[in-house]
């Protein structure tokens, strides 16, 4: 499909760019989990990992920063392909990064037994976790394109791409460290993550069902803004 | 064949071309029967524009100088046509003219003027 | 057919319009598109690439509109100016390998044959290139491909005289065939002068005027006198006339020649003086 070219150009294009990044968030990752050698310690790993997955793949839009640099992002628009192309590609690309990461994250760990979960375990968390990036991911980027050519400021535009990621990640962290603790609060949480635990494959297959679903709004409602803005 | 553009000239492009393309088919320097480069590959090699060497062509073709045959190009007319005929007729009687006021300008006599004229025409012969 | 035509283009901006521009261009010429800085001739542009969106009315580029299939479209199309710059990052093994994903017929023999003509270095980086190497890349990229209509914005701007000639003749060059056609805007009119077979002005988001080169240099004269010369009969004749201490300049219809008062010279003019003209003109009423 001509959407998987478009994610090819992004990964060309950010091929020194991504490979540097996504080695240093492994290693960062990494680092962060091995601290203590519990499922916690794999969380905020991922965590971290999956905050950077989402500032790197932002940066394929490093192009659409303001006016002046809009005319930049002509080459990719007179690429024969239509919006809705393009948009996913773009979208695809995110997803792919995402992924890649995760499981790369999630083997290192098994591999070097950091962690003490059995691996259907380790492999729903990575599910999930993707899943919530992904998701994370659609918003950003939607962000990105929506707020593409309204702001002048490139330094503005990119603290502003700041924003959803380092929330997450606050968000995050700070439910990591409560739950780490005091133990989950809610019973209905408890049995909630009782029930995946015993249902790994079903809530894998739920959490990547939802990203799913929200990738493919995000990218109709992106195609539609992009359809409408020059330099889009 | 030979074409040279001036921007100074009185004469717009399209009338500086078609004149020496004219001048070199009277004079044989430009073959009868051979063919013309195509109006695109002319526009290209003198650096005009196609609409240009376009009208040069039509009035030539116009005046009876060239055919142009689609997908074949444009062919020099036979001398013997017609109107081409009539295009030398009209530059011997140039050629005349010219020498019947030059001589009575400077007042040589009519006797004299054909003298010189038949004598031309003993030495052609030969 | 013709190869592109714009019906009432137009678009709406905060602070410039760009208003009912329509125009045709058959297979097999150039046209030129001329006017001054903010005229509106690269919103044209990108609204026939489709870079800038939600134009009124309608583009149809070998008959077939944007919406109908965009990527045809956009295949048949080959751009030249200052927006198709290749991320910054990419040498010319990216270039070959981007452009023949998206662009099948991308031919990688002539690509690098007009690369090494233009002596453009293999491993350096875009970003790296002058700007004159920038926009020999581009032509050699867009020159590998199949295009029916070439567009280019201020193109030959960055090119020495001597690259710029060689650009004019394979502009040419791709015309040759009468299947192809060139929509080219400039201001440097030199360029359009020789090789251009119509001519289009805009000013201020409209249109000025829209004719055949020939028929432009031909059906106007420029007029120079003396102040003294400039009454109202006079000042009817002529357009867009520009004074100075010493004299007056303007244009004139050719077929008023004869209308014109003695002691007025009358001369050849190039399109600059043309435009120029017409635009004090506009701009006066």
């Amino acid at each position: 499909m001509r959407a998987l070219k478009y994610m090819k150009l992004d990964f060309i294009k950010g091929r020194k760019m991504d490979l540097l990044c996504s080695v240093l968030a492994l290693g960062v990752g990494l680092f962060a989990g091995s601290r203590l050698s519990n499922v916690y310690s794999y969380l905020m790993g991922l965590i971290y990992m999956m905050f950077f997955a989402c500032v790197i793949t932002s940066a394929a839009f490093a192009e659409c920063t303001g006016k002046n640099m809009s005319v930049r992002s002509m080459f990719t628009l007179l690429l024969p392909g239509s919006t809705l192309q393009r948009v996913s590609g773009r979208f695809l690309y995110g997803i792919v990064e995402i992924g890649v990461l995760g499981v790369c994250y999630t083997i290192v760990t098994l591999v070097s037994g950091v962690a003490d979960m059995s691996v259907s375990q380790t492999f729903l968390i990575l599910f999930l976790a993707v899943s919530v990036t992904i998701v994370l991911t659609d918003m950003q980027y939607l962000l990105c394109y929506l707020t593409g050519s309204g702001i002048n400021s490139a330094y503005l535009l990119n603290l502003l791409r700041l924003i959803l990621p380092m929330a997450a990640y606050f968000a995050a962290t700070s439910l990591l460290s409560v739950i780490e603790e005091e133990g989950i609060q809610y019973a209905w949480i408890m049995d909630a993550v009782v029930w995946l635990g015993k249902h790994p494959s079903v809530g894998a297959a739920g959490a990547l069902l939802i990203a799913a679903v929200f990738t493919v709004i995000a990218v109709f409602i992106a195609s539609a803004v992009c359809s409408r803005r020059d330099y889009a | 064949m030979k074409i040279i553009i001036s921007n100074q000239s009185e004469l717009p492009i399209y009338a500086q071309i078609k004149e020496q393309l004219k001048e070199q088919i009277l004079n044989g320097q430009i073959p009868e029967g051979s063919t013309l480069p195509s109006i695109r590959q002319l526009a290209k090699e003198v650096g005009v524009s196609v609409i240009t060497t376009t009208r040069a062509y039509s009035d030539l073709e116009a005046e009876g100088f060239i055919a142009t045959m689609q997908g074949k190009g444009s062919v020099v007319l036979s001398k013997d046509s017609g109107i081409v005929r009539g295009q030398y007729l009209a530059r011997v009687e140039e050629g005349l003219a010219t020498a019947v006021s030059t001589a009575r300008m400077v007042g040589i006599t009519d006797a004299e003027l054909t003298g010189m004229f038949e004598k031309l025409l003993h030495a052609e012969r030969k | 057919m013709e190869l592109l035509e714009v019906k009432n283009l137009g678009k709406k901006y905060k602070d410039f319009r760009l208003e009912d521009i329509s125009f045709t261009l058959p297979k097999g010429y150039i046209m030129g598109y001329v006017g001054q800085n903010g005229s509106g001739k690269t919103t044209t542009l990108n609204l026939i690439t489709h870079v800038y969106k939600a134009a009124e009315g309608e583009v149809r580029v070998d008959g077939l509109r944007y919406e109908d299939d965009p990527v045809r479209y956009l295949e048949n199309i080959g751009y030249i100016g200052e927006g198709f710059q290749f991320p910054s990052d990419f040498t010319l093994k990216e270039i070959r390998i981007v452009m023949r994903s998206f662009y099948p017929d991308f031919d990688i023999p002539r690509f690098n044959e007009l690369a090494g003509r233009f002596g453009l270095p293999e491993k350096k980086r875009v970003s790296a290139f002058s700007q004159g190497m920038s926009v020999k890349l581009m032509f050699a990229a867009v020159f590998a491909r199949q295009t029916k209509l070439l567009i280019l914005d201020e193109a030959t701007n960055g090119l020495d005289p001597v690259a710029r000639q060689e650009v004019l003749g394979l502009l040419q060059e791709y015309i040759a065939d009468g299947e192809h056609s060139i929509l080219f805007s400039t201001h440097i009119l030199r360029d359009l002068e020789q090789i251009a077979d119509y001519i289009y002005f805009i000013d201020d988001g409209r249109t000025v005027m829209y004719d055949a080169k020939d028929e432009l240099l031909e059906n106007y004269l420029l007029v120079k006198g003396e102040l003294a010369l400039l009454d109202d009969t006079l000042r009817e004749q002529l357009i867009g006339i520009e004074e100075h201490a010493y004299g007056f300049e303007a244009v004139a219809p050719s077929d008023r020649a004869d209308m014109l008062p003695r002691g007025v010279v009358c001369e050849k003019p190039d399109i600059d003086q043309i435009v120029i003209h017409f635009i004090k003109n506009k701009n006066r009423a």
